[in-house]
Order: structure tokens, then C-alpha cells, then sequence
């Protein structure tokens, strides 16, 4: 099985919100890979060695509740046959420079 | 075992005051021993309830069914949309995700299953959730995202109130609901077999919950201070709607004392039907008739089966709310004629509409009155003052009144009548209204009697000016006790002095009855102390003509006026006039019954 691990930037102007997060699941789901986010940990404990969590790349609200913002560094790792070309794509959803329209409805 | 060791086992137990038993009013008489469920409402109305293993799967079942539904409805939205470029469309999809997204969906399945709770409950319990981790979002713009997420839940708590609960779910055995109060749409809700009582923390023996649970034969206690605190959903306690305490951790022999105490007063209750098909005196040959309060023409059912002697207080203002709009004449006309019929040749009170006070004249349909803004709505725009000032529905309740009395004996009663020219005005309509009614060749009684409430100290005092206008008195002593003595009976502060046998209120039913009869006019009696068995003697000694009651206490009432002497009842009444306060006649009346019926633990 093909694993593939980088880091991106967010370069959205609002960060990792509704849209972005609709975006980033729904172009994810035409590759076959299982993406993750790798947080660092946040052990309450601190003499104990912190374990990073992994954040699945399906849940809309464990994206949003990251709390990306624009220029956060976010560090992926991508599982499956389409591990690589997953990371181009969502290379690209992070990069869109979006619309500077505020969010509305 | 006999009452009397009961009584003693009781006092025993009062004696050092068992903290696990509360006291409140006795709202509805019974005992029941029975789980619980407590309701707690929130702002959005919403209600937690505990599920039993075997409906888990419906629950869930429901559950599913709304997010299917929320989604259909946002896909509905988006197809709307279809072929705009816009981020709308992206907005919708995230929205259609989150309501998919296990935080939620999984989640609330989880709570359900786990914690064995509503699905409406579970979902609240993920927002919180939900809630909990945006919380510690820095970023405010994702961090305000939130909102989104409670938009989502906010469909499905739609959905599942569209499948309606079926309340209370999750009981296969009745319980007993517990809630800081009920409305009146709660009480409609619950009208079904899965009840065993009430219990509230507000509210008073003539609050609404109790007159519904009285009448639906259920027994409540009201006014129990933090009760929805003191118990949890699954609980089993003890309700005692005699005595209004609640045990809430009971001993098995608690329930047993509790439960032989029940049977005593089924034992009683069925020596009470032998009254039902008996006439209405007393042993010396004194008539009384009894008679029922009645609210919604359903209950008329009971009337008939209680044996009342007619209807002593129809209240009209059934119909009045329900719908979107006034009832018409033809509406009215059918309600008021099969009262009419069902009784006849027994007589039937219909007091007018007596809206406003409590009962909001701004929930009148269609009405200016909707921005009716009143700072003491009991001393304001209510009732006859209401109707008098609305001429054109008063008309049309008049009109079907007059043309229902062509089919039996019907009688009119004008309520919080308080000056002799709103009388006058009245008549004058009621005149007018007979007059076309002639014109147009439609049938009526033209002797149709009509009455007022003496319900206003003002109308006791000029009692002899208005009895020599009328055909009938009919006492209103609910509002008739508020207005004299000043006091709100739903007010918690100040409940405990609202006492129908504080001798001015007697001395007032006495004149009223007095000044009645000096102009050969009957007087009835129609509060809520007419069917209280306890203070019945006095009322009867007082020499009033008729009683009207909720139909239940008729037959407890004939009781005991057909174990009395009308020379023992005057003697009493005679006594009782001359008491200076509320404890004397309280005093004299445990006096006159423990000797003349020896039935004070029963008769409660």
C-alpha cells in the first residue's frame, strides 16, 4: 500500500471553513486513499509523551473543529492506491484562492 | 387493616417527617404507586424521557427517518439551485454532509442506545457535544461555524416533532408524569391510558393541571417545590392525591400501607355508586338539586353517569379557542342543542363567553384584542365587560343560545355581572335578539330564564336590586373568594390565604341567598367549593337551592345530604355565621362531621 505524507499551507483567505471543508471531503472521495490530518498531541499530562492524532479526512466536523486558518500548516498522510495524486488535488483545494465573497445565505 | 391504624401507622410516620416523602397540595384524589417520568422543558419545548429496551429500535428507526427527511429537504433546497455557479450550492452540500457526519448522526444513535433516551434528547446531547469542541477553536470565523451546525440539527428537531413523540414513549406500563407544570396542549397530550398521574412543582387544588387530573379520574399532587429535581425518569415513588405527598424512595411496606390505603377508598368509592340513581335530599325531605360544572360537551357522558340533576355551569368558552376562527351561529347552535337534548327535561346553564382574566381575551382568533395589553387583566376588559364591548359575537352566542332553548330547558347566565346597567344593556339585547329571532319565524323559548353570577363583591352587596331582574342567582365563589379577599389563587405567595371559608365569603353566600330568596328567585352555588365534601354542610345549611360541582363529586355530595336533617344543616350554617375567622369554621365543621358522619379520613 502506497503512503504518502507532506505538509500544505492553507492559503484560503477564511481558512478551513464550510466550503473549503465541503470541498476538500468531496474531492477526496473521487480517489481511492484514506487522507488524514496529523495533529501534534495534546497530552494534558505534559511529563507524558505527547501522541499526535490523526483526524480523518470524512467528517466535515472534526475538519471544521481543527480550526485551519489561512497559513496554517497542516501535515497530511495519504493511504491507497491514489495516495499522490490525492495530495495534488488537495494541494489544490487549499490553494484556491477563494472568492473573496464572505460567505452568505 | 382498619383506617384507623392506618391513620396511626401514617402519623407515625409524619411524626419524624421521613425525608424521603414530600409534601404539596392535593391536586386530584387516588393513590398510585408507579415510575416516573419526569418532563423538563426548555426553551425549544424539548423533553427528555427514558426508553425501554424494546422500543430502542423504534427510536432509532424514527431518528433515521428524520435525517432521511432533513436530507430530502435540503436536497430539495439545493435542486433550486441547480446550475448556479455559486457557493450556495457548496453551502448546501456542507450542509447535507454535517447532517450525515457521524459527530452527529453516529453520535446521537450512540446516546440513544447507550444512555436508553429520546432521540430529541440524544441529538440536544450531541450539539452539546459538538458544541464543546468548536468551543476551542481560535479561529472566531470557523469557530462562528457553529451556526451551520446548529441549522442542521435544527431540521432534524423539525423532523422528529413532524413524527411526533408519542408522549410519553418508552414506557411499556403507565407512569406518573412529572413536570414543573403542564399546558393545556401537555394535559390533551396525555389523555391516554399510559398515565397513572400528575405532579408539578406549581400551581394550586384549582390549578389546571388538577382540574384535568380530577377530571380523568387521575389522582395529582401539586405544587411540590423542586420535585423535578427531587426524582429521575425510572424512579418509583408513591403519589398520594389525598393527602398531596409523594414518597420517593418507598419501602416496600410503604407501598402495601400505601396501596391497602388505595383499596379503603375503592371500597368507599364503589358504596358511593349506590347514591347515583337516588334523589337529591336530605332525610327530612329537603331537596337540593346537584348539579355539574361542565367545560367540553364530551364530558356530558359523565354528567349522566354521575346522576347529576342538570347542568349547573356550562362553561361556553369551549369552541371559542380551538380554531383559527369564531365559531358561527349554526357551530354554536349544534353544541348548545345536544346539551340541551341530551338532558332534557333536567335544566342546562350556559354561562356566556367568559373570556379574558386568565383566559386570554388575546387568544381570542381573528380578534383586535389580539394587542390587548392589560396590567391587571382580572380587574380589566374580561368576561361580560368583554362580550358587551364585542357586541356582534356576543349577538351571535345570544341568537344560538335563544334558538337552543326552543329544545328543552335551557337557561342563560351572565357572568361578573357588577353593575345593574350592564344587566339592562344585556337585556336589551337579549330583547332585540327575540325580536328578529320573531321576524324571521324561528323557534325559541320565550321564557327562557335568564341569571347572573354574583361573582363580585359589588353584585352581592346590590344582590336585592338584581334579584328583582332576574330569574336565577348562581354564586361564583372562584372569583367571587379572589375579588373579596384579594388574593390570586395562582400565585404561590399567596395561595395559602385564598379560603373559601373565611366567614366573610359565607356571610356573603348567606346575604346573596337571602336576597334571592326575598324575591323568589333560586340560588345556585358553581365554585370549585361546591364539590368539596368538606365544606358542602355549610353551604347546604346556608340554604342555597342548587349546587353545581365536576360530575365525580356528586355522588360523595348526595352522600351526605342524604345522611342529613335540613334543621341540623341550618343549625350549623347558623353557628358557622357567627365564626370570626377561617380556622373556627374549619373548627366547627370537623366538629359537625366527625359526629354526624364519622367519616373525616374518608371523605377527603
Amino acid at each position: 500500500m502506497k503512503t504518502v505524507c507532506w505538509t500544505s499551507t492553507v492559503a484560503n483567505p477564511n481558512g478551513v471553513h464550510c466550503r473549503v471543508a465541503e470541498r476538500l471531503i468531496s474531492v477526496i472521495d473521487t480517489y481511492e486513499a484514506s487522507v488524514h490530518i496529523i495533529s501534534p498531541g495534546q497530552s494534558e499530562q505534559p511529563e507524558q509523551l505527547e501522541q499526535p492524532t490523526y483526524t480523518a479526512c470524512t467528517s466535515i466536523l472534526e475538519l471544521l473543529s481543527l480550526g485551519l486558518v489561512q497559513g496554517s500548516q497542516v501535515q497530511f498522510t495519504a493511504q491507497g492506491p491514489d495516495a499522490e495524486l490525492v495530495a495534488v488535488a488537495i494541494e489544490q483545494v487549499l490553494s484556491e484562492s477563494a472568492r473573496s465573497k464572505p460567505e452568505f445565505y | 387493616m382498619m383506617a384507623k391504624e392506618i391513620q396511626e401507622l401514617q402519623g407515625d410516620q409524619s411524626g419524624d417527617r421521613d425525608p424521603e416523602t414530600v409534601y404539596g397540595i392535593s391536586g386530584s384524589p387516588g393513590i398510585v404507586v408507579g415510575r416516573v417520568v419526569v418532563l423538563r422543558p426548555r426553551a425549544d419545548d424539548l423533553v427528555r424521557y427514558h426508553l425501554e429496551k424494546d422500543v430502542l429500535e423504534e427510536e432509532q428507526k424514527r431518528f433515521q427517518q428524520a435525517v432521511d427527511q432533513a436530507e430530502q429537504e435540503l436536497k430539495d433546497l439545493r435542486s433550486k439551485f441547480d446550475g448556479d455557479l455559486s457557493d450556495t450550492l457548496t453551502i448546501i452540500d456542507s450542509h447535507i454532509r454535517m447532517l450525515r457526519d457521524p459527530m452527529i448522526v453516529g453520535q446521537t444513535a450512540r446516546l440513544i442506545e447507550q444512555q436508553q433516551i429520546n432521540a430529541e434528547w440524544a441529538l440536544s446531547r450531541s450539539l452539546y457535544l459538538i458544541k464543546k469542541k468548536f468551543d476551542h477553536i481560535a479561529d472566531e470565523y470557523i469557530r462562528d461555524r457553529f451556526a451551520d451546525v446548529e441549522y442542521v440539527t435544527k431540521l432534524l428537531w423539525e423532523q422528529l416533532s413532524e413524527h411526533g413523540q408519542q408522549f410519553p414513549t418508552g414506557f411499556a406500563e403507565p407512569v406518573i408524569v412529572v413536570s414543573e407544570d403542564f399546558t393545556p396542549a401537555d394535559t390533551v397530550r396525555m389523555q391516554s391510558e399510559k398515565v397513572l398521574g400528575f405532579l408539578t412543582e406549581k400551581g394550586g387544588t384549582t390549578s389546571h393541571t388538577a382540574i384535568v387530573a380530577r377530571s380523568l379520574g387521575l389522582p395529582a399532587v401539586v405544587g411540590v417545590e423542586n420535585i423535578t429535581q427531587q426524582c429521575r425518569t425510572g424512579d418509583t415513588i408513591i403519589l398520594d392525591g389525598y393527602d398531596g405527598r409523594v414518597c420517593l424512595a418507598p419501602t416496600i411496606d410503604q407501598q402495601h400501607l400505601y396501596q391497602e390505603y388505595d383499596r379503603q377508598h375503592q371500597a368507599f368509592s364503589k358504596e358511593l355508586h349506590w347514591y347515583i340513581n337516588l334523589s337529591s335530599e336530605t332525610l327530612d325531605g329537603l331537596q337540593v338539586r346537584l348539579s355539574a360544572n361542565i367545560e367540553i360537551p364530551k364530558e356530558i357522558k359523565q354528567v349522566t353517569y354521575y346522576g347529576a340533576d342538570g347542568i349547573g355551569l356550562f362553561r361556553s368558552e369551549f369552541g371559542y379557542f380551538q380554531q383559527r376562527h369564531l365559531p358561527d351561529e349554526e357551530t354554536l347552535l349544534g353544541v348548545y342543542q345536544d346539551l340541551v337534548v341530551a338532558l332534557t327535561p333536567q335544566p342546562v346553564t350556559i354561562r356566556t363567553l367568559d373570556a379574558g382574566g386568565d383566559k386570554l381575551a388575546s387568544q381570542l382568533p381573528g380578534h383586535r384584542f389580539k394587542n390587548l395589553h392589560e396590567r391587571n387583566p382580572a380587574l380589566g376588559l374580561r368576561s361580560i365587560r368583554l362580550s358587551l364591548s364585542e357586541q356582534p359575537l356576543f349577538i351571535t352566542q345570544i341568537r344560538a343560545l335563544l334558538r337552543a332553548s326552543a329544545f328543552g330547558k335551557l337557561r342563560i347566565l351572565l357572568p361578573l355581572i357588577s353593575i345593574l346597567g350592564e344587566l339592562h344593556q344585556v337585556q336589551e339585547i337579549i330583547g332585540q335578539v327575540m325580536l328578529d329571532l320573531t321576524n324571521q319565524g324561528i323557534p325559541f323559548d320565550p321564557a327562557v330564564e335568564v341569571g347572573i353570577m354574583v361573582e363580585v363583591p359589588s353584585a352581592v352587596v346590590m344582590a336585592d336590586a338584581l334579584a328583582a331582574e332576574v330569574d336565577f342567582f348562581s354564586i361564583g365563589t372562584n372569583d367571587l373568594i379572589q375579588y373579596s379577599l384579594a388574593i390570586d389563587r395562582g400565585n404561590e405567595y399567596v395561595a395559602k390565604m385564598y379560603d373559601p371559608l373565611h366567614p366573610a365569603i359565607l356571610r356573603m353566600i348567606s346575604q346573596t341567598v337571602k336576597a334571592g330568596h326575598d324575591q323568589g328567585i333560586e340560588v345556585a352555588l358553581c365554585g370549585e367549593m361546591a364539590g368539596d365534601v368538606f365544606m358542602a354542610p355549610v353551604l347546604l345549611g346556608l340554604g342555597l337551592d342548587e349546587l353545581s360541582m365536576r360530575p365525580s363529586a356528586i355522588p360523595h355530595v348526595k352522600r351526605l345530604l342524604r345522611h342529613s336533617t335540613s334543621r341540623r344543616l341550618n343549625g350549623l350554617a347558623k353557628e358557622i355565621l357567627k365564626c370570626s375567622d377561617g380556622k373556627e369554621t374549619r373548627a366547627l365543621l370537623e366538629k359537625y362531621i366527625a359526629k354526624n358522619y364519622g367519616l373525616q379520613q374518608l371523605i377527603k
